[in-house]
C-alpha cells in the first residue's frame, strides 16, 4: 500500500523524533550521530528552504518533460481533452520511480505529487464540466495519494473534497441550504471523533503526521463552520439571500457558537494539553471578536485598541502570577521541548511592524489628507 | 505525547538509547509540564502594541480638540511610572544577557519606550520645541529607546532605536511601509542609509570585542543587512553602480562570515537574496554597457540554464549551511 519500504520510512520518523530529542538537550551530538548512522532513512529534507528549492527544480523537471512530449506528439487534428490524464499518468510513473529511490518529503517528490493531482484535476473539469466529478475525483485521488506516498497535502485535498462534495450536494439539489453549517459542523465533530479514535493505534504510526494535520482540519472546519461573517457572506454568494435589511435565519446561534466554540477549544487544548488545540483557540477566538466588530461597532477603534490592550495585559498578569510556582501541569516555568529564545528575536524584529509615532508621522499628517501634496499627487478623497 | 512515548521506545528497544537517556526523557514528560510561558509573554507583547496603537490612533483623531496640555501630562505620568517600576525591578546595568526576576517588565519597558516616542513625536509637533529640526526629536526618541535597550537588556527597545535612528536620516523602512509600498527614496539616502549601516556593523563588532550586550549583535547585524543590502541595490540603478556593486560584494563576503558565526539563517538568507538581486541587476547593466542585448537570443537560450543553475547553487549553499551548523534556525 505504501510506495515506501516501511522500516526505512519508520526509521526516517525516528530519527526525526531522536533531532527533536538533541534540540531539547536529551541527547548529545555523538548520540544523534550514532542513531543516525545506525538507522539509514529515506531521502528527506526537514529544511523548509531546500525542499522548496528542490520543489521548484521538479516542476522545471515535470514542465519540461510535458514541453517535449508535446512538442513531439501533437499536431493540429490531436485529441487535447485526454493530453491531461496522459501527463498526469507521466507524472504518476516518474512519482514511482522517485519513490523506488527513497525521496520522500524530499521536494523533487513533492512536485510531481502536486502536479499530478493538478494536471488530473484540471483535464476532470475541462472533461466533465461539473463540480461534483472534481470533487469526487478530489475525493479518491487524493485519499490514494496520501495513503501511498504519506503526502499530507494529498490528505487536505481529499477532505477538503468531502466538505465540497457535501456542501454543493445540499446547496444544489436540496431545499434544505440554511442548515449546511449545521451540517458541516457535524461533519467536523465526525472527523474530529475519528482522529481520536484512530491516533493512538499503532497501525497507523506511520501516518502519524497526517493524522495531525487531520485534527488542525477538523477544528478549523468546525470553527469556520459557524463563523457568522463565513456563514452571512456564503449564503449571499451563493444562495442570493439580501440581508441587508435583515438578521440572517439562527443569526444569534452563530454568534453564540462562534464565542462558544474557540472558549470550549482553548479550555480542552488545557484539559488535554495540547499546543495545537490552543493556538487554534486563540486565533479563532480573535477573528469572532473581528467579525463582531465588523457587523457591530460599539467602540471606536482606539478606545476598543486601548482596553483590550490594558485588559488582555491585566488578564495575563493575573495568569502568570497565578501559574507562576506551578512546578508540574500548566506553569510559566521554562519548557525544555519548547524553543524560548526564538521568541525574542521575532518580537524584537515584529516591533515595528507597527505605527510607532515617530514625529515624521506626524509630520506627514499636517498634510490633508486627499487632492496630494507633494506625496505623489494621486487620487482624491473621494477615490 | 503517546507518539513521542512510542518512538522512545521504539529507540529503547533497538538499543540506541541507554537507560538512563530513557528514563530521563520518560520522567520529564511524566510531569506533564504544559509551559504557557511563550505563549503569554507573546499576549503581553500584543496587548502593548494594541495598547499603544490606540493611543497613537487617539491622538491622530483628536489631535485638534482635546487639550494637549492634558495628553501630554498624561502621557508623561504614564512613561513615568512605566519607568518607575522598570527601574525598581531593575538588577542595573549588566553587560551579559540578564533579565528581570519577573518578565513582565521586559513589556512595561516596551510600553515606555514606544509611550515616549509617541511623546516626543506629538510635543514636537505641537509645540516645535526644535523648531523645524524633527530630526532631532526623532534622535531623541532614538537615544531613550537604545539607552533602554542597553539598560534594561530589551531586544524590541534596541530594535525601536535603529528604526528611529534609520528615520532621522530620512529612511523610513518598516515591514508596513515595504507592504504598501510607501518607500521614498533618492540618491542622497543611499550613502546615509551605507553609512549608517556600516556604522552600525562597526558598532556591532566593538561590542563583540568588550563583551558589551553580545547577544544584541542578531539584532544590531540583521538592520545592518537590510540597510546595506536595499542601499546597495537601490544604488545599482545609479550612476556609480560598480562602486555600490563592489560594496555589496563585500558586504555579502561579511554577512557570509557573520551569519556562520552567528548561526543565524535568516541573515545567511537574506544575504544570498541581496546578493543575487544586486549581482542580477550588475549583469544587466553590463550586458546594456557592453551592448551584448543585441544577440538575445543567446540569452534567451541561455536564461532557464541560469534559472536552474542559481536555484541547484541555492540548494547547495543552505545544505553547506546547515551541515557546518547543524540545523540551527534563527
Amino acid at each position: 500500500m505504501i510506495a515506501y519500504d516501511k522500516k526505512l520510512l519508520e526509521n526516517t520518523f525516528l530519527v526525526a523524533e531522536a533531532v527533536d530529542m538533541k534540540k531539547s538537550g536529551f541527547l548529545s551530538k555523538e548520540d544523534l550521530d550514532r542513531i543516525k548512522t545506525q538507522l539509514p532513512g529515506l531521502k528527506t529534507n526537514r529544511n523548509i528552504f531546500v525542499r522548496i528549492g528542490f520543489l521548484l527544480l521538479g516542476a522545471l523537471l515535470y514542465l519540461s518533460i510535458i514541453g517535449v512530449i508535446a512538442l513531439i506528439a501533437f499536431n493540429r487534428s490531436s485529441d487535447f481533452r485526454m493530453f491531461g490524464f496522459l501527463i498526469s499518468i507521466i507524472g504518476f510513473a516518474i512519482l514511482e520511480i522517485f519513490c523506488r529511490q527513497n525521496y520522500f518529503c524530499h521536494g523533487l517528490d513533492d512536485a510531481f505529487i502536486i502536479g499530478a493531482q493538478l494536471t488530473f484535476y484540471a483535464s476532470v473539469v475541462a472533461d466533465s464540466d461539473s463540480p461534483i466529478s472534481l470533487f469526487i475525483a478530489m475525493i479518491f485521488l487524493g485519499f490514494i495519494f496520501a495513503i501511498r506516498y504519506v503526502s499530507i497535502l494529498s490528505f487536505l485535498v481529499s477532505v477538503s473534497g468531502v466538505v465540497l462534495f457535501i456542501g454543493f450536494s445540499i446547496i444544489e439539489y436540496t431545499i434544505l441550504a440554511s442548515i449546511l453549517p449545521f451540517v458541516l459542523l457535524l461533519l467536523a465533530v465526525g472527523f474530529y471523533l475519528i482522529y481520536r479514535k484512530v491516533k493512538d493505534k499503532p497501525e497507523y504510526y506511520l501516518y502519524q503526521d497526517i493524522l495531525y494535520w487531520f485534527q488542525i482540519f477538523s477544528l478549523v472546519l468546525g470553527y469556520a463552520s459557524v463563523n457568522y461573517f463565513v456563514v452571512r457572506s456564503l449564503s449571499e454568494e451563493y444562495l442570493g439571500f439580501d440581508y441587508t435589511q435583515e438578521d440572517i435565519p439562527f443569526g444569534w446561534v452563530f454568534y453564540i457558537l462562534m464565542f462558544a466554540i474557540p472558549l470550549a477549544y482553548s479550555y480542552y487544548s488545557l484539559k488535554l494539553k495540547n499546543r495545537t488545540m490552543l493556538y487554534i483557540g486563540g486565533l479563532s477566538f480573535t477573528i469572532s471578536v473581528l467579525t463582531f466588530r465588523y457587523y457591530h461597532s460599539i467602540l471606536p477603534a482606539e478606545w476598543a485598541l486601548l482596553f483590550s490592550g490594558i485588559g488582555i495585559f491585566a488578564a495575563v498578569y493575573f495568569i502568570i502570577q497565578k501559574i507562576k510556582t506551578n512546578p508540574t501541569g500548566i506553569t510559566f516555568q521554562h519548557d525544555r521541548t519548547n524553543n524560548t529564545a526564538a521568541l525574542n528575536n521575532i518580537e524584537a524584529l515584529l516591533v515595528n511592524s507597527q505605527d510607532i509615532k515617530h514625529a515624521e508621522d506626524s509630520q506627514d499628517s499636517s498634510m490633508p489628507f486627499g487632492g496630494g501634496g507633494y506625496s505623489g499627487g494621486g487620487a482624491g478623497e473621494n477615490f | 505525547m503517546d507518539q513521542i512515548n512510542r518512538n522512545i521506545q521504539k529507540l529503547f528497544e533497538k538499543q540506541l538509547l541507554s537507560k538512563e537517556q530513557e528514563s530521563s526523557v520518560r520522567d520529564y514528560f511524566s510531569l506533564g509540564i504544559f509551559s504557557l510561558r511563550n505563549e503569554l509573554l507573546f499576549l503581553l507583547y500584543f496587548s502593548v502594541l494594541l495598547f499603544t496603537s490606540g493611543v497613537g490612533v487617539l491622538i491622530y483623531k483628536n489631535i485638534e480638540t482635546i487639550g494637549h496640555t492634558l495628553i501630554l501630562l498624561i502621557m508623561f505620568l504614564l512613561i513615568a511610572v512605566c519607568f518607575f517600576f522598570s527601574f525598581k525591578k531593575s538588577n542595573g546595568f549588566s553587560k551579559e544577557d540578564i533579565d528581570f526576576d519577573n518578565p513582565v517588565f521586559n513589556y512595561l519597558v516596551l510600553l515606555a519606550v514606544i509611550l515616549s516616542c509617541s511623546f516626543m513625536g506629538y510635543i514636537q509637533f505641537q509645540y516645535l520645541i526644535f523648531d523645524g529640526y524633527y530630526e532631532i526629536s526623532i534622535l531623541i526618541s532614538a537615544l531613550i529607546a537604545i539607552a533602554s535597550a542597553y539598560y534594561f537588556n530589551n531586544k524590541s527597545a534596541l530594535s525601536i532605536g535603529i528604526t528611529a535612528l534609520a528615520t532621522s536620516i530620512g529612511i523610513s523602512v518598516t515591514p508596513k511601509s515595504l507592504l504598501r509600498n510607501e518607500i521614498y527614496w533618492n540618491e542622497n539616502l543611499s550613502y546615509y542609509g551605507l553609512i549608517l549601516g556600516v556604522l552600525i556593523i562597526f558598532w556591532a563588532i566593538y561590542s563583540k570585542r568588550t563583551n558589551l550586550k553580545k547577544h544584541f549583535n542578531f539584532v544590531l547585524l540583521t538592520f545592518a543587512l537590510h540597510l546595506i543590502g536595499m542601499c546597495c541595490i537601490s544604488g545599482l540603478y545609479q550612476d556609480y553602480w560598480i562602486l555600490f556593486a563592489l560594496l555589496l560584494a563585500g558586504a555579502t563576503y561579511y554577512f557570509y562570515t557573520v551569519s556562520f558565526e552567528l548561526r543565524a539563517i535568516s541573515i545567511y538568507i537574506f544575504m544570498i537574496l541581496y546578493a543575487f538581486i544586486g549581482f542580477n541587476i550588475f549583469m544587466a547593466r553590463t550586458f546594456d554597457n557592453l551592448n551584448l542585448f543585441d544577440d538575445f537570443e543567446i540569452i534567451i537560450v541561455l536564461l532557464p540554464v541560469y534559472f536552474i543553475a542559481s536555484i541547484v547553487l541555492f540548494i547547495r549553499a543552505i545544505k553547506n549551511f546547515n551541515k557546518k551548523t547543524d540545523d540551527s534556525l534563527r
